[in-house]
């Protein structure tokens, strides 16, 4: 009887765990320990595949020789490749929701490039990245995948990914968001084209907020009146500020760095490192924050069952509340997120790669840059409720256009700070240890009463381990 | 005089003593009904809280305090989710994959178990710990080199593939094992006795002899393959093969997600595991009650 419901539960618990990673990468990886296990175990084989994608990359460079990157990332009038290529393109969850955008997308490719032929696969979240890592040692590596910032910037950092830079021009560099394309830029190789996107912005429980004599349409600007806010609903009404997961992004948020310059150390066991924990301990304790480390799934359940009256999160939230709670997403507003000292917002993207293991990482990466491209960002933003990183895509009217939904609301909210927006990522292969140690002490100390100053001195003493622990 | 008054006193003393026992023991046994069925309402609360949502559309999910019965009943979160996935077709590869596993399962751990529990042989303590000691392994840092070893069979995108790295159990083994050193050897002996060779003792009389761990591997194993949706995800590469779990976890993608569909695709999908279970319980106690005592 107990093994059954556990059964059951463990249904559910997939599912749970999967929304959270979409919107939570940083703890995704930390905390599957399926994922962990494997990352493990990519070590020894990146070092194989490393070869392997070195040769084939030789061997391409002889067969069609010098692919003048700038001509064949256009769009259209593309050299058509010399042979038959067969690139296999795998997704997140997009299907079937996007058959008939991404069948057309193809078919437009396939036609001006004679001789590609896209193979389309879509995965659940849950799955990728195993299956990834999995295909990674074998010979049946995929050409172009889609990935989120955490776990493409882990696998770049691991040497599993191609370089981008000789295969992509200028231009297809410089037409996306510096704060995000550069998130998966390692020792001067790019990694990653950024594909949909979104930053975080405030949702606001009108009715909670309307019960504790505030105004929504004069909505906080900063932290400080964020906690304000909390603090009086807290008193008028008993429901807490919000919910959120004290990982290792709440640091450099309010401007304390986790590593140093270099990345060679712990740069957060620092006084000003001290107050912001500090901080964020006084304000567990008066209510402000709900006393959980609440990941994504749990932040959707505070926030529909009405128990907070905010919500930091990007503007696919929106698809989690209308489904599973009509009654609050009707009183629910979207407006800029109050930011903390570092004055930014996290963004939270997609992006393409391509895997060493793939057999033409030239073709590959012109389809990934044909994909990502601004006029396909668009159309595809416009389809999926999400944002585009091309710096051109934004200028469309749609994203500053309101219907005044609550969908419009978060899109131009989130739009507005795209420029300004950064990815959370460390960019050394320790990254996942590293958050694992910062978010476990920061638990112990803000849930559990420990300490400030030894709880950060006993991080950082695990980071500058893991730093130097070898990885490679 | 006296005796017939004193008898009946006695009497009816006993009479009464055997009425306040038996009321002790209605309240007693009450209070132990209760304090069951409370615990049973209490591991049932999720399957109950699910039920309740997938049979209430446009209802907040999370309302608090979470409904573990449904106020009103609409299935159309589970006709839509109907619509949405092709449940037949992936009842149908499950039911394949489950089947093989199950097949395979069954034979390998039956014919390694038993000459463990029975034959004597040089080794025999030390194969079993080894074997015994691969379970400490954690069967998630395998994926990998299950993955390398599938392709260089050539299996993947085929259902043994999926069956072959989870077809031989340690724990079923381990569990047979003990069942086998349930059945007395004189079994075996008069089978030798009656002449009967050793692949037909094992066929005829020993293995009726442990039905009910056979019924526990089915249903443990039956419940995992169900239940299976990782793997078969990384070594199938047409989603059309899929597994019902596997073809599930598209319900939660950022973009096509509604609680309520899978709440409904949940349920559907458990409903077979329920069945199995009823149909099974009586000999998954004894299998289990056999193998602790064992």
């Amino acid at each position: 009887m107990v093994k059954q419901t556990e059964g059951k539960e463990k249904a559910v618990r997939h599912h749970t765990a999967a929304q959270e990673s979409l919107r939570r990468p940083s703890s995704a990886a930390l905390r599957k320990a399926a994922t962990a296990g494997t990352l493990g175990a990519l070590l020894l084989l990146s070092a194989a595949c490393g070869n392997n994608g070195n040769n084939s990359a030789g061997n391409d460079g002889a067969a069609s020789p010098a692919p003048t990157a700038g001509a064949s990332t256009a769009p259209s009038g593309s050299p058509a490749p010399a042979k038959d290529v067969k690139l296999e393109f795998w997704t997140i969850s997009l299907q079937p929701k996007f058959n008939d955008f991404f069948n057309k997308l193809i078919d437009e490719y396939e036609q001006g490039h004679p001789g590609v032929t896209i193979d389309w696969k879509d995965y659940p979240y849950d799955a990728i990245q195993a299956k990834l890592l999995a295909t990674a040692g074998g010979k049946n590596s995929p050409d172009v995948v889609n990935l989120n910032t955490e776990f493409a910037s882990q696998l770049a950092s691991k040497g599993a990914l191609a370089d981008l830079n000789p295969l992509i021009g200028d231009e297809v560099k410089t037409s996306f968001f510096d704060g995000i394309y550069n998130s998966t830029v390692f020792d001067g190789k790019a990694y990653a084209l950024p594909w949909y996107t979104g930053t975080q912005v405030l949702y606001m429980n009108t009715s909670l907020v309307k019960k504790a004599g505030l105004d929504p349409a004069n909505p906080p600007k900063t932290k400080e009146e964020l906690y304000e806010w909390s603090r009086q609903i807290k008193a008028k009404t008993g429901a807490s500020g919000y919910a959120t997961q004290f990982g290792a992004n709440i640091l450099p948020s309010e401007g304390v760095p986790i590593l140093d310059e270099a990345r060679t150390g712990a740069a957060f066991n620092t006084d000003a490192g001290a107050a912001v924990v500090q901080q964020l301990k006084t304000l567990v304790d008066e209510g402000v924050i709900v006393k959980d480390d609440a990941k994504f799934d749990k932040q959707i359940q505070y926030f529909s069952s009405e128990q907070v009256a905010f919500e930091l999160s990007g503007p696919s939230f929106i698809n989690f509340l209308k489904t599973s709670a009509p009654d609050v997403y009707k009183n629910t507003i979207a407006v800029p997120l109050p930011t903390g000292k570092a004055d930014l917002r996290y963004s939270n993207s997609m992006n393409l790669v391509v895997p060493k293991g793939s057999k033409d990482p030239q073709a590959a990466a012109d389809f990934a840059a044909f994909v990502t491209n601004a006029d396909n960002q668009t159309a595809f933003s416009k389809d999926s409720n999400t944002l585009p990183a091309t710096k051109k895509s934004i200028e469309d009217p749609f994203f500053s256009e309101s219907d005044n939904t609550l969908e419009s609301q978060a899109k131009i909210a989130s739009a507005q700070s795209l420029d300004k927006a950064q990815e959370y990522y460390l960019g050394i292969p320790a990254a996942g240890d590293i958050n694992t140690a910062v978010s476990k002490e920061l638990q112990n100390i803000i849930l559990n009463g420990g300490d400030v100053k030894k709880g950060l001195e006993a991080a950082a003493a695990k980071v500058n381990e893991a730093i130097k622990a070898p990885t490679k | 005089m006296n005796q017939p008054s004193m008898g009946r006193s006695v009497q009816s003393l006993e009479r009464e003593s055997r009425r306040s026992r038996r009321l002790r023991r209605i309240v007693t046994l009450s209070v132990g009904y209760v304090l069951l069925l409370l615990l049973a309402l209490f591991m049932m609360g999720p399957f109950l809280w699910l039920l309740s949502v997938s049979l209430m559309p446009g209802k907040n999910v999370f309302a608090f305090p979470p409904p573990i019965f449904p106020t009103f009943v609409k299935l159309t979160n589970y006709t839509e989710v109907w619509g949405f996935i092709n449940f037949p077709k992936y009842i149908g590869n499950t039911l394949i994959i489950t089947a093989l596993g199950l097949a395979l399962n069954l034979a390998l751990s039956l014919t390694t178990a038993y000459p463990l529990a029975k034959m004597r042989f040089k080794g025999r303590s030390l194969v079993f710990a080894i074997l015994v000691s691969t379970m400490i392994i954690p069967s998630s840092t395998a994926l990998v080199v299950h993955y390398l070893t599938i392709g260089w069979f050539g299996l993947i995108g085929s259902y043994i593939g999926v069956v072959l790295p989870s077809a031989v159990s340690v724990f079923n083994i381990f569990l047979m094992r003990q069942t086998f050193m349930g059945v007395p050897d004189d079994i075996r002996d008069s089978g030798k006795i009656d002449g009967a060779s050793e692949v037909r003792i094992f066929l005829r009389l020993m293995v009726p002899m442990v039905k009910p761990g056979i019924a526990v591997i089915l249903l443990l194993e039956f419940m995992a393959y169900w239940n299976n949706f990782l793997w078969p995800i990384v070594v199938l590469d047409d989603p059309g093969k899929y597994p019902l779990a596997a073809a599930l976890t598209y319900l939660n993608g950022q973009f096509a997600y509604n609680f309520g569909w899978i709440a409904a695709g949940t349920i559907l999908s458990v409903l077979p595991i329920i069945l199995v279970f009823l149909f099974t319980q009586r000999y998954y106690m004894e299998g289990i009650s056999g193998a602790v005592k064992g």
